[in-house]
């Protein structure tokens, strides 16, 4: 496979990825984006960038999916807390929905073609 | 938002490349509109502090640049965040264009220097469109006739060559069948405009036989149909099957079929007995075609013909015209 066609198709496999698992992330609890990128960032080859969790929290924010909310910190000023909206909810159950789809789908055809 | 706020103290130098940092930041998100570049970088300062949180002070320009890495390139994150409508559209014409440039220069490239088989169809498709874009001016029909000229030798040249003209064909075809199909119509249909006048044949008669059932009387002295003319008229209309307002088509499409019948009888014995100049004028229309194809075609026409003779000898007697 050409290495530019390899990188492209790496970085939108990831970027799918990563947008279900930050909203997974924040399933029932609400963390600061330092947290998320921390949790996120152990997954193994998941997150090349720390920064890049940033954009999409400010997208997700932006579309209604997550909501934002400031909170004192005893070790510093007050920390941003992102939590799921409803919507954000709705919109997790459906991701992982397709998630589940498209990997079942995907074992399948392994078990098939693999030996 | 500045550095101010940061509770962490930076050597200058930290300081400097982190708002250097925060600067690219903005620049690549900025192309994005579906993120506030002004969160972005509230987020980021604020990771910065807590990477920064029990380390020792002064953060030093060393440090700072190892926590950059980790939070990685910033333009790549752009793609991370999804592509903006513009930058989609941007992109696919960006790659459109290099997509045309390069095909331009591969057709340029074959045209002044590949093969001649492929410069003869490359040619041939030229002409075809440059064809159909001045086809309202008469030029647009010479290059039509060029491109046929330019295809069919590309036809040709292939088979010399041994090898089957394969994807050029599309590129020779369309030239070569802007010509022949038309051709083809032409030499096989033209017989039906001898339908016109047995059309008009029998549209006189009708007039005449209308205006002698007029009970007006001055219209019909004014036409003056001779007794004969109105007798001569009336057994034409008689003899004509099915409803008297349908007698013009019905004479117009018997007069064709006989015509046609004749003709292909004419043609299917011209074929049979030239089998070569069919391939030849319609290719690549007839390139299956061998002589006895022209003989069935000569058998069948000539059979219809003489069924259609049979029915039109009918007609003229029961006409009067015999």
């Amino acid at each position: 496979m050409d290495p530019d066609l390899l990188a492209n198709w790496t970085t939108q496999l990831r970027k799918g990825l990563l947008e279900l698992c930050v909203l997974s992330a924040l399933k029932g609890r609400r963390l600061y984006g330092y947290d998320i990128v921390k949790r996120l960032g152990a997954v193994g080859g998941l997150v090349m960038g720390e920064g890049t969790v940033y954009p999409i929290l400010s997208r997700f924010k932006r579309e209604g999916l997550v909501e934002t909310s400031l909170e004192e910190s005893p070790e510093g000023p007050a920390r941003k807390y992102y939590q799921l909206t409803p919507r954000g909810r709705q919109m997790l159950g459906k991701m992982l929905t397709v998630w589940a789809e498209v990997r079942d789908g995907i074992d399948h055809v392994a078990a098939e073609l693999l030996p | 938002m500045t550095g101010a706020i940061l509770m962490t103290t930076f050597t200058p130098e930290a300081e400097a490349r982190l708002e250097e940092y925060l600067r690219q930041v903005r620049a690549a998100v900025a192309r994005d509109p579906e993120v506030s570049p002004d969160e972005i970088e509230a987020d980021l300062r604020e990771h910065v502090e807590t990477e920064f949180r029990s380390a020792v002070r002064p953060v030093t320009l060393t440090e700072m640049e190892a926590v950059l890495v980790r939070l990685g390139p910033p333009e790549n994150w752009a793609t991370a965040g999804g592509r903006s409508a513009k930058d989609v559209v941007v992109g696919d014409l960006t790659a459109l264009g290099r997509w045309v440039r390069t095909r331009t220069r591969g057709v340029l490239s074959t045209l002044w220097r590949g093969p001649e088989d492929w410069r003869l169809a490359y040619l041939a498709f030229g002409l075809f469109c440059f064809g159909l874009l001045t086809l309202p001016i008469v030029v647009g029909v010479l290059l039509l006739a060029a491109s046929y000229v330019m295809g069919r030798a590309a036809a040709e040249l292939a088979k010399e060559k041994g090898a089957p003209l394969g994807a050029r064909r599309w590129l020779v075809y369309p030239g070569v069948l802007a010509v022949s199909v038309p051709l083809f119509l032409a030499v096989m249909l033209w017989p039906v405009s001898a339908g016109a006048p047995a059309s008009e044949f029998v549209e006189a008669h009708e007039r005449v036989a209308r205006a002698a059932d007029l009970h007006d009387r001055g219209v019909r002295d004014a036409y003056q149909p001779s007794a004969e003319r109105v007798k001569q008229a009336r057994r034409v209309m008689a003899a004509i099957p099915g409803p008297r307002d349908w007698a013009e088509p019905v004479a117009g499409v018997f007069a064709a079929v006989g015509a046609l019948a004749l003709w292909w009888t004419l043609v299917g014995v011209a074929m049979w007995a030239f089998p070569k100049w069919p391939t030849v004028v319609f290719h690549p229309l007839l390139d299956g075609y061998d002589g006895w194809h022209g003989l069935k075609l000569a058998a069948v026409a000539g059979v219809a013909f003489l069924i259609w003779l049979g029915f039109a000898t009918r007609f003229a007697e029961a006409a009067g015209l015999t």
